[in-house]
């Protein structure tokens, strides 16, 4: 085994110094100026906008008699002192938005929630840990808040994120296999099936309020894309992609390889409804959470994941979860840990990054 | 206020090329670190006023050019292809051996995570203590240490060739 050295300080030192000068030689001098006046007018631009949308939210929040604390954590704006120097970094607004958002998180195998930051040598925060047996634990879209379903009576309960302010939002929801409770967007809603049967629901997380939904029929898993522009389902043999919410059908297709024994379960759609990933059927007692396969929807053919995800030797596909602009990440376990993979929409590889080893057993969750 | 962008534009101009060389170093693609610089003189373009010296403004820029860097996925990367080989060790020629020096370095960089990149880059390139760079990335000195063990680790491991190269010349070795 090889002993680490560092360099830093040595005689060594120098030889590296020196390469990596060569290699910086290699950049051509670049104008920036006029870039960079333009992307800042931008930026300068986007931030009125949202001062002005959080305005507005808070006109209506007020009008509709709901308090700052019921509004959702990203719309929040933060403003920071005017006379601190500011600290760039994970509060700074981004050109294109984070492919990723807050960092990822994990579900492990007891109902907790863990957040995983930045790589495999920072700290993994456990940000929710369930007040005993529950389950149907999910995330809001936005962050902002958890649910989970506890059993007996099949209370829904929303709380804030770290699981504080918990509060009964419907009772006698079933958390059965796919029936479990799946989180809608654009506004957000749960959508939740009775204990008892019947057509499925959608419940303001807010107010409690009980809405009808084009997605009643649908039994079993239901996945929604990122921004909910897409939710996919399976109907016998077929996985059914739906615009937004439905009605409209815009791919209905065979997954490749599927025999009819056994079955599978859609477990997420990305934005553009172009990829869908299937896992396991699943069983009512022993509710799938994420695929390993994923379906291009226009052929039913399974998208061979680049070969690059198999380095390490011996890694293998623990989960892939659609991320924002029809980005995917991949978790990739080993014997050697945790990998995370960032694929853009021609399922290439962009980025990858070592996770925690606390997270390895744990199920990746969607990130958005 | 005339006056402040004349700042902001005489720093633009002066200090674009040595934030493009890091930037180089960190993306190893010339379009990304434009766009890295780009993404990081805005923001210091928009906290400008608040800087509390335009001195400091260097300062800013190349912090948030980290910040942005390491931060989780938060910019589009070129797909960075792993490949089958790396490039053979250096032969007797002087010339052939810099220019493959020069591959296997850029290839044992690609294989590095974002984080070890930067504090590869960091502690080598730019001579910052590990404090400097702790501070800088807003970590430990530990994680510092570790990382930097963890990146000349995988730099070895990864290529070989750069290790008998630097034997030679002392580099990693």
């Amino acid at each position: 085994m090889n002993t680490p050295i560092d360099p830093f300080g040595s005689p060594d030192r120098g030889a590296l110094h020196e390469q990596l000068t060569v290699l910086a030689d290699e950049v051509a001098p670049a104008d920036l100026r006029d870039r960079v006046l333009a992307s800042s007018r931008r930026a300068t631009v986007r931030r009125r906008s949202l001062l002005a949308t959080s305005a507005a939210v808070a006109v209506a929040a007020v009008v509709a008699g709901v308090a700052w604390a019921g509004v959702p954590a990203a719309h929040r704006e933060q403003v920071p002192p005017a006379a601190t120097v500011p600290v760039p970094g994970s509060g700074a607004a981004f050109d294109d938005g984070p492919y990723v958002p807050g960092g990822t998180r994990y579900l492990s195998y007891d109902g907790r929630v863990k957040l995983a930051m930045g790589g495999a040598f920072e700290a993994v925060k456990t940000e929710f840990t369930p007040p005993g047996a529950v389950c149907g634990v999910a995330v809001s879209p936005d962050r902002a808040r958890i649910s989970y379903v506890t059993p007996g009576n099949g209370d829904l309960i929303v709380a804030d994120l770290d699981g504080s302010h918990p509060r009964v939002l419907h009772t006698g929801v079933s958390c059965a296999g796919g029936d479990g409770p799946v989180w809608l967007t654009a506004p957000q809603r749960i959508l939740v099936r009775q204990l008892a049967g019947g057509p499925r629901m959608a419940v303001d997380p807010v107010s409690g309020q009980i809405g009808e939904t084009p997605l009643k029929d649908v039994t079993g898993y239901l996945a929604r894309s990122p921004r909910g522009l897409h939710t996919a389902y399976r109907s016998g043999n077929e996985i059914v992609v739906l615009r937004s919410e439905g009605p409209e059908v815009v791919h209905r297709v065979t997954p490749a390889g599927v025999d009819g024994n056994g079955g599978f379960s859609v477990q997420a759609v990305t934005d553009d409804g172009r990829r869908v990933v299937i896992g396991p059927a699943g069983t009512a007692a022993e509710p799938v959470r994420t695929g390993t396969r994923l379906i291009d929807t226009a052929t039913g053919q399974e998208v061979d994941l680049p070969a690059a995800l198999g380095f390490p030797a011996g890694a293998e596909v623990a989960a892939i979860q659609p991320a924002n602009r029809d980005h995917l990440l991949v978790q990739m376990v080993s014997d050697a840990g945790c990998d995370l993979y960032l694929l853009d929409a021609g399922n290439r590889v962009v980025d990858h990054r070592s996770e925690p080893a606390e997270v390895r057993a744990a199920t990746l969750l969607p990130p958005a | 206020m005339e006056t402040t962008e004349d700042d902001f534009d005489s720093f633009v101009r002066a200090r674009t090329h040595a934030l493009l060389r890091s930037a180089y170093l960190l993306t190893g693609d010339q379009q990304l670190a434009e766009d890295l610089v780009q993404s990081a003189l805005s923001r210091t373009h928009q906290a400008w006023k608040r800087l509390a010296d335009p001195a400091n403004a260097e300062s800013y820029a190349r912090r948030t050019m980290y910040h942005l860097q390491v931060s989780w996925w938060r910019r589009r990367r070129v797909a960075e292809v792993i490949p089958e080989r790396l490039p053979d060790r250096p032969g007797p020629d002087d010339h052939a051996a810099a220019v493959s020096l020069r591959l296997t370095l850029r290839d044992a960089l690609s294989r590095l995570t974002t984080r070890q990149r930067a504090v590869l880059v960091l502690r080598f390139y730019e001579d910052r203590t590990e404090r400097e760079a702790a501070d800088l990335l807003g970590v430990s000195v530990g994680t510092i240490k570790s990382q930097t063990a963890k990146a000349l680790a995988r730099m070895r491991a990864v290529a070989p060739g750069l290790a008998d190269f630097d034997s030679r010349n002392g580099a990693l070795s």
